[in-house]
């Protein structure tokens, strides 16, 4: 009898390949679909006018700079020349010059001088370029083909008041895949936090899908949260204050965006709700920078050592980083890419079976040629203030 | 036509999969250094709850103490999500994972699943392998099966005041297990030249034993002897400088094909009592340092060149950084497509004679030799003296 042999989609996709979503470069069927929508590239605020920075994400490389104007633009990794490394150029004006031989390119990628050559012949270059924007503190970027979609607003973090300051931070890559962050789940607090700020009872967990992915409840015996989960990789709950003064709450909009298969960056853009008294302080810390720790190399480094076994979370005494030592330990603790044949799901694990049965069914939908569902942010994503307090 | 599951005749094995260098789960060497029990860490490193990742033979383990003193190894990863166990919490003999807290007796066994509002730990079991402290090492079987009996080593379970037992070792080095399990005596006069060990050359012979081979030292005036316990373990006789000599029971245990540990039950016999304080210091002191610095590390820095062994005259484990420069030096896995042996490498030759007949009879599904460890093996006090 011949052996089942995997079918194969019109388009040339495996059966195989959307039961995950971890693969993510350009070939794959999941990182076909997360090309379909904007990317937080890096943060605004690091990105000086004149400034190029080179940018891996989805398993590719490209050019970052801001032109004299203060226009980000994203364009290909290489010259067209001779392929040397963009970033390692200058900034002209909105436009940027090779460092090997100083053809340059405008911000949509059209060369536009060839110094060295007697004939120029400009006019036939260009290298791709990327439709690029700056929203809430991040430079985001449409990596796909074609016309990119409409950008997703999050109309509830744009309200800053005298007492809600919004901060985004990250910018850090993290040695595991985004799956294994974007799986996290509540039920782990009370024993990966265990002695922290958050809450230490178990709750009951369900989820159902939503117009912008799922939304998990978490059920305490007094109280109820959300932890919702914004397709491809965006996650939205509520933790306490942890900066300056207890009290208050932080609506968190946390993206994991993928690097490589096993590498991610986290950026995350928090609207924190502070008591009067905190305001000031808090403002000052904001001043100082000190507020974007969470997934710092220092962190990682600790992390590292605890899964070495060189050192136990507990050696590490008090430190500011340590929920984000603890996270990075449990989610790099899964291994680079977390293993799904060998895990044993239970009912407290019902957020991430839906997550699944979403991306399988919208990863199959794209493989097999039929329409994608429209994930849109509604003006307000309901959260409760006491879900993590 | 019915296609039956055959073993591959021996004959086809090739020569890298008769050497037992690669010992990784699915390789046939592998699977006879998992008929052994094993040693994985030294028990007094290992205090009673705490949990540490290990990896042997290319595979990870979580290895934990109880806080009622009992070590266990099992699975690395929990069966929920697959976190690393060594990251959770030691409660009573069981161990919590860090992530959701599922926790595990030593068995492996799934007794609590606090977060699931119906629980069904009984059908939840994770691996667990057998578990034993013999001569201050924590030893486990990571084999299939019923494990075997630990095989003992009764000539060094006796201390005395003059006959002190110290447990070195416990680090990993950056190389194959094989190169130093075929170390020989022939190298003393070079790679020890100018220490306190012999400078004449010896002649060498070997043969098998009950246990696995001895390799015969014999120079002009003395005799002396290298053993070979199959299937990782070496027995011979170095000298003490506060005068005596030491029986050194080392054991190799990869930890993958690029690198292993080793541990050494060194059994010190001093001529006199009046010595034993300052063998004790000079012993404390060599321990100290080996956990400050890392050898290894100095040890690549001389197989790229840059600096000289002769900068490290006066380190006080030079005959360590100096077995680690020549044994390291013959690559990560020693080839043995690209050596020509002599005569002085008997005991080499010897050795992996036995090796490629126990793997050609596991591979054939013939009987292997257990290679039991009698009363006493013969040594000389006076061989490297």
């Amino acid at each position: 009898m011949a052996a089942t042999s995997e079918r194969v989609t019109s388009n040339g996709h495996g059966t195989e390949e959307w039961r995950d979503y971890v693969q993510v470069g350009p070939g794959t069927l999941p990182g076909r679909y997360l090309r379909r929508f904007w990317h937080p590239l890096y943060l605004s605020d690091d990105l000086a006018p004149g400034r190029t920075k080179p940018i891996r994400i989805l398993g590719e490389d490209f050019t970052l700079y801001r032109g004299e104007s203060g226009a980000a633009h994203v364009v290909a990794f290489r010259c067209a020349h001779r392929g040397t490394q963009l970033s390692t150029g200058w900034v002209e004006g909105d436009e940027i010059r090779c460092f090997y031989h100083g053809w340059k390119y405008d911000g949509a990628g059209q060369c536009t001088e060839q110094p060295a050559e007697p004939e120029p012949f400009c006019q036939r270059i260009k290298i791709r370029s990327y439709p690029t924007q700056e929203y809430l503190g991040l430079i985001w970027a449409y990596l796909g083909e074609g016309e990119p979609p409409p950008f997703r607003r999050f109309p509830q973090l744009e309200a800053e008041s005298d007492s809600a300051i919004r901060v985004t931070r990250g910018g850090w890559i993290l040695p595991y895949s985004y799956a294994n962050v974007f799986e996290n789940d509540p039920a782990h607090v009370p024993f990966v936090h265990r002695g922290g700020d958050f809450f230490e009872d178990i709750p009951l967990v369900s989820s159902q899908e939503t117009e912008y992915g799922t939304k998990e409840t978490v059920t305490f015996k007094s109280r109820v949260g959300y932890v919702h989960r914004i397709l491809p990789y965006g996650r939205m709950f509520v933790v306490p204050v942890m900066e300056v003064a207890k009290g208050g709450w932080v609506e968190m909009l946390i993206m994991d965006v993928p690097v490589d298969d096993d590498r991610h960056v986290e950026y995350a853009i928090a609207l924190n709700h502070l008591t009067l008294e905190a305001v000031e302080p808090f403002r000052e810390r904001v001043r100082q920078g000190a507020l974007n720790w969470y997934g710092a190399p220092p962190s990682i480094e600790a992390a590292a050592k605890v899964l070495r076994g060189e050192a136990r979370i507990e050696d590490f005494g008090p430190r500011q980083d340590l929920v984000a030592v603890q996270d990075i330990t449990s989610q790099g603790g899964q291994g680079p890419i977390r293993d799904r044949i060998n895990e044993r799901l239970g009912r407290s694990d019902a957020g991430l079976i839906e997550l699944r049965r979403v991306w399988e069914r919208e990863l199959r939908n794209l493989a097999e040629g039929r329409p994608l569902k429209e994930w849109t942010i509604p003006e307000r994503i309901e959260l409760t203030a006491n879900y993590h307090g | 036509m019915a296609i039956t599951q055959e073993r591959p005749p021996a004959a086809a094995l090739s020569r890298d999969e008769l050497d037992y260098a690669r010992t990784g789960p699915d390789t046939l060497a592998g699977r006879y250094m998992r008929m052994f029990w094993q040693p994985v860490h030294i028990a007094d490193q290992l205090p009673a709850g705490r949990a540490k990742p290990i990896r042997i033979m290319s595979e990870d383990f979580t290895l934990f103490r109880g806080e009622s003193g009992a070590a266990r190894v099992v699975a690395f990863r929990c069966a929920h999500r697959g976190t690393q166990l060594s990251t959770g919490w030691v409660e009573g003999d069981n161990l919590r994972c860090f992530y959701h807290g599922w926790m595990y007796d030593g068995n492996g066994q799934c007794v609590e699943q606090p977060a699931e509002p119906e629980p069904f730990c009984n059908r939840i079991k994770i691996r667990a392998y057998p578990t034993q402290e013999y001569l201050g090492l924590v030893w486990a079987y990571l084999g299939e099966g019923k494990a075997p009996p630990l095989r003992r080593i009764p000539q060094v379970e006796q201390e005395t005041e003059t006959d002190i037992r110290v447990l070195r070792g416990g680090r990993i080095a950056p190389y194959n297990y094989a190169n130093i399990m075929e170390n020989d005596p022939a190298h003393v006069p070079f790679v020890h030249r100018e220490t306190q060990f012999f400078t004449d050359l010896p002649r060498v012979s070997a043969e098998e034993m009950e246990y696995g081979s001895k390799e015969t030292v014999t120079f002009s005036n003395r005799v002396g002897y290298v053993h070979r316990i199959m299937p990782a373990g070496r027995l011979f006789v170095t000298p003490i400088q506060e005068r005596g000599w030491t029986e050194n029971f080392i054991f190799q245990v990869p930890v993958d094909d690029e690198s292993h540990l080793g541990f050494g039950i060194q059994f010190n016999h001093l001529k006199s009592a009046d010595a034993v304080p300052a063998f004790r210091a000079r012993i404390e002191a060599q321990i100290a340092n080996a956990l400050r610095g890392n050898l290894a590390e100095i040890a690549e820095r001389v197989l790229r060149g840059e600096v000289g062994l002769e900068e490290f005259k006066d380190h006080p484990n030079l005959v360590n950084l100096q077995d680690l420069v020549s044994q390291l030096g013959q690559g990560i896995i020693r080839d043995i497509n690209a050596e020509r042996l002599g005569r002085a490498d008997s005991g080499v030759v010897m050795l992996r004679k036995l090796w490629e007949r126990e793997l050609r009879a596991l591979a054939e599904g013939r009987a292997t030799t257990p290679w039991p460890i009698p009363e006493r093996i013969e040594l000389t006090p006076d061989y490297h003296g």
